[in-house]
């Protein structure tokens, strides 16, 4: 009798295994996005690796990416060679085939070729209207709400947070959330969440930055997956973005997409790109949503990725995290000031007078 | 995990193939972090056993002594080029920079090899516990590279010895109770981590340490408190279920955590609090420093040095440099009160003997008090160790005194949370104690099914995004 109670090796190896296929079956939808996300991580193990010099200007880098015509690569690679490098840099995913911000005819293109500070503002429906709307008195918010992934769990957003709470006329609310993104739904719905979020602190003004833990495939209704950066993982993709960004749109919210600034691997770099494209264009369809390219806000004055940066002192600083994809607090207050200065054709923050003391990866 | 587990089972008892197959096991868990950094590992456990055995062999103290500091040099070397040298080269820029002399960023981004801390701590008390008694020789090296690499302890430990892992590599018992309390051990290590720790970190820790001028004074303090929790429940459970899966493959670790916010001292909290690690301080620094061995006053300063040295362990950052300076000296204060209270005492003289009904009441709120201080002096130190700067630390620390009713507010899940975590401390062995007993009476099937109803729900309570194991930072 005694002996039957006994737990063997072989018991509890079929306890152990037994419950873990009962968990697995009942959050199959979990799992799924984990070992999607395990595998991606292991896929893309570069992203640990030293860093090269792999990161192109990226003009050139976008001539580069896997659905662009040659011969329009070549022809950008021509301009970008006419102007200095920091020029060609802060041109960001804004300048690929399909931003509707690709004719350099555009205010707002020509706007970073001017001031390399200054990142472009794509808006190309909006873009005839921006011209008298500078004349009006701008827009000046009382409760901004920063949402995203870990983009805003950290870095950028506590940084912008602690940057704005300095006007005592503004309220701010952020919303990080670790390990979301708009691929997998199953969990965190943005688009919902998002809806809430309004309800219940009823912001004027929402500051978005997502998208890092996008770069995998998506696994439609039916199970068939649709590989990251295809032409039906975009059309999914750029469904997901409107969705998100129609919220805020509908309740006449005012909204601005920071784009994710340059990675350390080109192979995260080129799936990023296709995410910041999409997000510009979908921003563009909308009145209200703006997108603001941040590729060069932390990269070197060659355009590059870098995860360093010298002080004001001198001093090294590092502005990316180890993972080089997140920023440390000292990245954030860079890209903070990229953010205000190009925001502030936009909106009356007044806190973009004040420029931080981190100073610039260039 | 089934082959695992079923294959160690099989394969216990036959020297060889027992050998591989957890060798294979340890290599294939600590690939799935980076395949190129497996070489780690491996360089380490093979390093410690030459030098330990050139300790064993060589003629003379002096040589001895030799062999031993090339080992521990050669351990601190992997533990400095991999952890240190970021701060090493921007020292050295610093340095340059008065002269004229621009340093370009560093060249290389290194990777961190996670649990690289713990494992060359490993190795080193290997070769010193050698130096100390040849007797502790392991003569076979793959059981070195086994307890260099055990995969359930090499990302952030319990720091074992070699003394206490190695000769169980041979038990071929097995030993039931003990597979009971490794499931148990799991489901509390993983309720402490998603339910408590990552809950308690979504919901107030990270916000309030980001931002801490926006929240309201009470907020921030719950917030500092929130911490205390978060990191035990975080450390405490990783060491839960780091355990819990040893116990299933037949190994006993040593105990990490033993109720460490229910302590009334700082010294009684550091016998309590990553026991592997202040253990480690204790026999391989404290001690050879000279302890308590000469004089009283060295002793002080030997505990300085430990409590230092043990702040850097975690990473060359003022921040963990302050928070260990801050221990050693809430350290050497404790030691000083108990000195004095010591010679004070007449020798022969009991002090219970005038234990009546109201110095019963009287020791009682002394003790209460004396556990409020430390729980409270405890839970104020982890603002050094976790704010990003010192600057961050003392805006933490106004934001509590300004006494600001205004600023944002907290959840109500979040008091449950903490409380929750202070109290699992004190009922954690219990539960654990009941859940073996009940798993015990029933079948497998029920087992199982009890086992992933517990998984299921833990999940559901903590959230979407769980941020990895803070130690594995160090």
């Amino acid at each position: 009798m005694k002996k039957n109670k006994e737990l063997t090796p072989v018991k509890a190896a079929l306890i152990y295994s037994i419950a873990l296929v009962l968990v697995v079956f009942y959050e199959l939808p979990r799992v799924l996005s984990w070992v999607e996300e395990t595998r991606w991580k292991l896929a893309s193990c570069e992203m640990f690796e030293s860093i090269g010099p792999n990161q192109l200007p990226v003009s050139k880098a976008a001539g580069a990416s896997d659905n662009t015509d040659p011969a329009r690569s070549e022809s950008r690679e021509a301009e970008a060679e006419g102007m200095d490098a920091e020029k060609a840099a802060v041109s960001g995913p804004g300048s690929t085939e399909n931003s509707p911000q690709a004719a350099p005819a555009g205010p707002n293109a020509s706007g970073p070729m001017e001031s390399p500070a200054v990142p472009s503002v794509p808006q190309a429906e909006k873009s005839e209207t921006t011209a008298p709307e500078a004349q009006k008195p701008k827009f000046k918010p009382h409760k901004v709400l920063l949402v995203g992934d870990s983009m805003i769990a950290e870095g950028f957003g506590p940084a912008l947070q602690r940057r704005l709470r300095k006007q005592a006329s503004l309220e701010i609310v952020r919303k990080g959330q670790y390990s979301t993104g708009l691929v997998h739904q199953e969990d965190f719905n943005w688009a919902s969440v998002l809806k809430e979020f309004i309800q219940e602190h009823k912001p004027d003004l929402i500051v978005i930055q997502m998208g890092a833990n996008d770069s995998i495939d998506i696994l439609d209704g039916s199970g068939k997956r649709l590989y990251c950066g295809n032409d039906p993982w975009r059309v999914v993709y750029a469904s997901r973005v409107r969705d998100f960004l129609k919220v805020a749109s509908e309740q006449k919210i005012m909204s601005f997409w920071v784009g994710l600034p340059i990675m350390g691997s080109e192979k995260y770099c080129s799936k990023i790109r296709v995410i910041n494209s999409i997000v510009e264009q979908e921003c563009a369809k909308l009145s209200g949503c703006v997108y603001l390219d941040s590729w060069a806000a932390l990269a070197d004055s060659q355009g590059k990725y870098t995860a360093f940066t010298k002080g004001p002192d001198g001093k090294q600083t590092r502005i990316r995290a180890k993972d080089n994809v997140h920023l440390t607090e000292a990245g954030g207050a860079i890209l903070t000031d990229y953010f205000l200065r190009a925001a502030s054709g936009q909106v009356d923050l007044c806190a973009g007078a004040e420029t931080g003391s981190a100073g610039s990866a260039q | 995990m089934f082959a695992v587990v079923w294959l160690n089972w099989a394969l216990r008892g036959k020297r060889t193939a027992y050998r591989v197959f957890l060798l294979a096991a340890n290599l294939f868990f600590y690939a799935t972090q980076r395949t190129g950094i497996l070489l780690l590992p491996l360089a380490v456990g093979m390093s410690n056993y030459v030098f330990a055995l050139l300790v064993s062999r060589a003629k003379g103290d002096s040589l001895r002594r030799v062999w031993l500091c090339v080992d521990i040099v050669l351990n601190l070397g992997f533990l400095a080029f991999f952890k240190y040298f970021e701060f090493l080269y921007h020292c050295l820029d610093s340095v340059l920079v008065p002269f004229g002399l621009d340093l370009p960023p560093p060249f290389i981004e290194l990777y961190f090899p996670i649990g690289i801390s713990f494992f060359t701590f490993q190795g080193i008390s290997y070769c010193i516990d050698v130096y100390r008694d040849p007797k502790c020789l392991v003569k076979n090296p793959v059981d070195v590279l086994l307890f260099v690499s055990f995969f359930p302890t090499i990302l952030a430990g319990p720091i074992m010895r070699a003394g206490q892992f190695v000769p169980q590599i041979d038990k071929p018992d097995y030993d039931s109770r003990s597979f009971q309390d490794s499931f148990a051990l799991i489901l509390i290590g993983l309720f402490k981590k998603l339910a408590i720790s990552s809950y308690i970190s979504e919901h107030i820790v990270r916000d309030v340490f980001q931002v801490p001028a926006a929240y309201s004074s009470i907020t921030v303090l719950l917030g500092v408190y929130a911490y205390a929790i978060q990191i035990y429940c975080d450390f405490s459970g990783y060491s839960d279920i780091a355990t819990g899966i040893a116990q299933l493959l037949g190994f006993r670790l040593p105990l990490n955590f033993r109720m460490p916010y229910g302590v009334s001292n700082v010294q009684e909290f550091w016998r309590h609090w990553h026991i592997s690690l202040s253990t480690w301080l204790r026999d391989y620094l404290f001690i050879p420093l000279g302890g308590s061995r000469k004089g009283k006053f060295r002793k002080y300063l030997n505990l300085m040095a430990t409590m230092v040295i043990g702040g850097l362990w975690h990473g060359p950052n003022s921040r963990f440099l302050l928070w260990g300076a801050l221990h050693g000296i809430a350290l050497s204060l404790t030691h000083a009160v108990n000195d004095i209270r010591k010679t004070q005492s007449a020798p022969g003289r009991d002090t219970k003997t005038a234990a009546g009904s109201s110095s019963s009441i009287r020791a009682h709120v002394l003790k209460a008090g004396a556990w409020f201080f430390t729980f409270n002096l405890v839970s104020f130190l982890w603002i050094f160790f976790q704010a990003e700067d010192s600057s961050r630390a003392m805006e933490i620390v106004r934001a509590i005194f300004a006494l600001n009713a205004k600023g944002m507010g907290f959840e109500s899940g979040v008091l449950a949370a903490v409380a929750a975590g202070l109290m699992i401390q004190f009922a954690g062995p219990r539960a654990l104690e009941l859940f073996s007993k009940t798993q015990q009476r029933m079948p497998v099937a029920i087992q199982a099914a009890l086992i992933a109803l517990l998984c299921i729900l833990i999940m559901r309570l903590g959230p979407s995004g769980v941020p990895p194991f803070i130690y594995f930072q160090f």
